[in-house]
């Protein structure tokens, strides 16, 4: 099955990092590529029916940010109650987050990093 | 670390399990230590276990299938996790053991008419899986976050124990020393000892199966290589979801695959004025009062896995990030009247799985969550962060039910470890798909051993129950071809 809609140059990259970009938004930009990047690696690990789910939704979510723009569409995402659509910012959300706090356990809850860790 | 068998492109052996883990090895080490010619096939890798560190992303990518990214479809839809390595689930739980209860056990016999399934029979052979895997209490001191959940419950008067573990303490007594007696600890090196091969990283893609009688098994190796194995017997041990799902790629239908049941979990993260939060282990007591229907009990909390449990109300709930030293995650589970299905689906490697919840199921996940967050409170909590959109943040007993009053499952993250069912035994064809001792109606020589016999859920962590039937189910296999 192709992963390129699932890859972190992808729609759904593109998506993920918005998403982080807004709810962490003092995540250092390495650290949310590096997010993004783990984000991206596992959701093209997931089962294959999941998969196809997932590239449904991100060839949906990739048409409407050509229409409406990417920071309207993650807005929407992100708040939508909607069932699986708002799976898509759940799966994000938990993975991403589990990443940050697991690897750079001193993050803020803005995603800033901390003077320690800074210079380590 | 054991010997393993060298890929080859194929293979031959009188027995052929599919599968490492508490159905597997179990089964495996009793065949081999009758003389019988065993080849057990593991689709995950042979991962030592202080390697990882327990319940990390990296374990997660080592020894979890899907990298732990598995979800059983629904409203809501379930997350839930599987081993994909040797020893399979039992290297990646949390290695808490509880017998099932003698009302199901009578549950599991009458309804579903299992020949010969004598409580003192099953529960002799618990004593065996007991004494093989060093079950015990901790000898010394618990955990602060298990310690916790004592006193909470304590100050309710509700009922409340510790749970047993599979654990060695050979470096101190407290929780933390404990060393896991796993499948490749235990049972898998006595397989091997008595002369089974063990052939990791290799994915059984289905069975060759001529009028109802199994006679070869199509591999691919971790290279996408092919490999086959021609077999006298097979005895699929893949875990509740992978097992039925092999059948069906084989041509077995029926009713495999069509009852999986679980036990739901809801969660939440409590806070308290001291640390608590011990990343590497769980708490391993468990408050009983409303069991088997409700219990709570402690989860892992690494820094990662609290903020996660912060996720559904991140705007609310992310100041207590920082924190997480102070903060240990709990959850409470439910025996659930709702089933799933593990669907394979022509053209893709994997199942569709999906659990429906029935109503009542999603009430008690909310009186659970309720529960377990006055537990907390009785515990001395600051501050109590349930797991799902919407939720308040708990400080006193009033804000209980508010709790209550959002709580809805559709909005919760709800999530399982515990799977089986999807290939129930008993002497009843309308509701099971094997026999009483795991042949698969349909197929001459094609057995299951493992959680997908149990023909429920069990309302406690199943193990037990799954090497209990397994230890069973092999001697009768012996007894039979002997």
């Amino acid at each position: 099955m192709s992963t390129r809609l699932l890859s972190i140059d992808g729609p759904f990259g593109a998506f993920a990092d918005r998403l982080l970009a807004l709810e962490l938004p003092d995540l250092p930009d390495g650290r949310r590529i590096e997010t993004v990047a783990f984000v991206c690696g596992r959701c093209d690990r997931v089962p294959s029916p999941l998969k196809l789910g997932l590239a449904t939704l991100t060839v949906a979510v990739g048409l409407s940010a050509r229409v409406f723009g990417t920071d309207r569409t993650t807005t929407f995402l992100q708040s939508t109650s909607l069932p699986f659509v708002g799976e898509l910012a759940r799966i994000v959300r938990s993975l991403g987050f589990t990443f940050v706090w697991e690897s750079w356990p001193a993050t803020s809850p803005t995603g800033a990093a901390t003077s320690a860790e800074s210079r380590s | 670390m054991i010997e393993l068998t060298e890929p080859r492109a194929h293979h031959d052996c009188q027995v052929l399990v599919i599968g490492s883990g508490a159905g597997g090895a179990t089964t495996a080490a009793v065949l081999a230590e009758a003389g019988i010619d065993v080849l057990i096939v593991e689709e995950g890798a042979w991962v030592e276990q202080e390697s990882v560190v327990p319940f990390s992303l990296e374990q997660m990518d080592l020894q979890y299938r899907s990298g732990g990214v598995t979800v059983a479809l629904g409203r809501p839809s379930i997350a839930y996790t599987e081993g994909r390595c040797a020893g399979g689930g039992t290297e990646i739980n949390s290695g808490l053991y509880r017998r099932p209860s003698e009302a199901t056990l009578e549950r599991w016999r009458t309804n579903y008419a299992i020949d010969d399934f004598g409580d003192d029979e099953f529960y002799a052979a618990c004593d065996e899986v007991e004494h093989g895997l060093s079950v015990q209490t901790v000898p010394g001191r618990q955990t602060p976050a298990s310690d916790l959940l004592r006193r909470g419950a304590v100050e309710l008067g509700w009922q409340h124990d510790e749970i047993p573990r599979w654990m060695t303490y050979p470096d101190g007594d407290d929780a933390a020393s404990g060393r896991r007696q796993s499948m490749t600890r235990t049972y898998l090196p006595r397989a091997v000892d008595a002369g089974a091969r063990l052939l990791c990283e290799h994915r059984v893609d289905r069975l060759i199966v001529d009028r109802h009688h199994a006679f070869r098994a199509e591999l691919t190796g971790p290279d996408g290589s092919p490999a086959t194995i021609d077999f006298d017997d097979v005895i699929v041990c893949a875990g509740a979801i992978q097992t039925p799902a092999l059948l069906q790629r084989s041509g077995f239908r029926g009713l495999v695959g069509k009852t999986l049941a679980v036990h739901p979990t809801v969660k939440l993260a409590a806070r308290f004025d001291e640390v608590v939060n011990v990343a590497n282990d769980v708490p391993v007591h468990q408050v009983t009062e409303f069991a088997p229907a409700l219990s709570f009990g402690g989860s892992a909390s690494q820094p990662g896995l609290v903020a996660l449990a912060l996720t559904d109300n991140w705007a609310e709930m992310r100041d207590a990030v920082t924190a997480w030293p102070e903060i240990a995650v709990y959850y409470a589970a439910i025996t659930s009247e709702g089933r799933g299905k593990v669907i394979s689906i022509p053209g893709l490697s994997d199942p569709l799985v999906t659990y429906r919840l029935t109503r009542r199921d999603r009430d008690l996940l909310g009186q659970g969550l309720a529960r377990l967050a006055l537990v907390m409170l009785a515990a001395g909590a600051r501050e109590v962060f349930p797991s799902f959109k919407g939720a308040p943040t708990v400080r006193s007993r009033s804000d209980l039910a508010r709790l209550t009053g959002s709580f809805g499952a559709n909005a919760a993250s709800v999530m399982t470890v515990h799977l089986c069912s999807t290939v129930p035994m008993g002497s009843d064809r309308s509701k099971a798909a094997a026999d009483s001792f795991g042949r698969l109606f349909g197929a001459d020589n094609v057995f299951v051993n493992d959680a997908s016999l149990l023909p429920d859920a069990p309302g406690v962590n199943p193990q037990a129950s799954v090497m209990a039937v397994a230890l069973r189910n092999a001697r009768y296999f012996i007894d039979e071809h002997s």
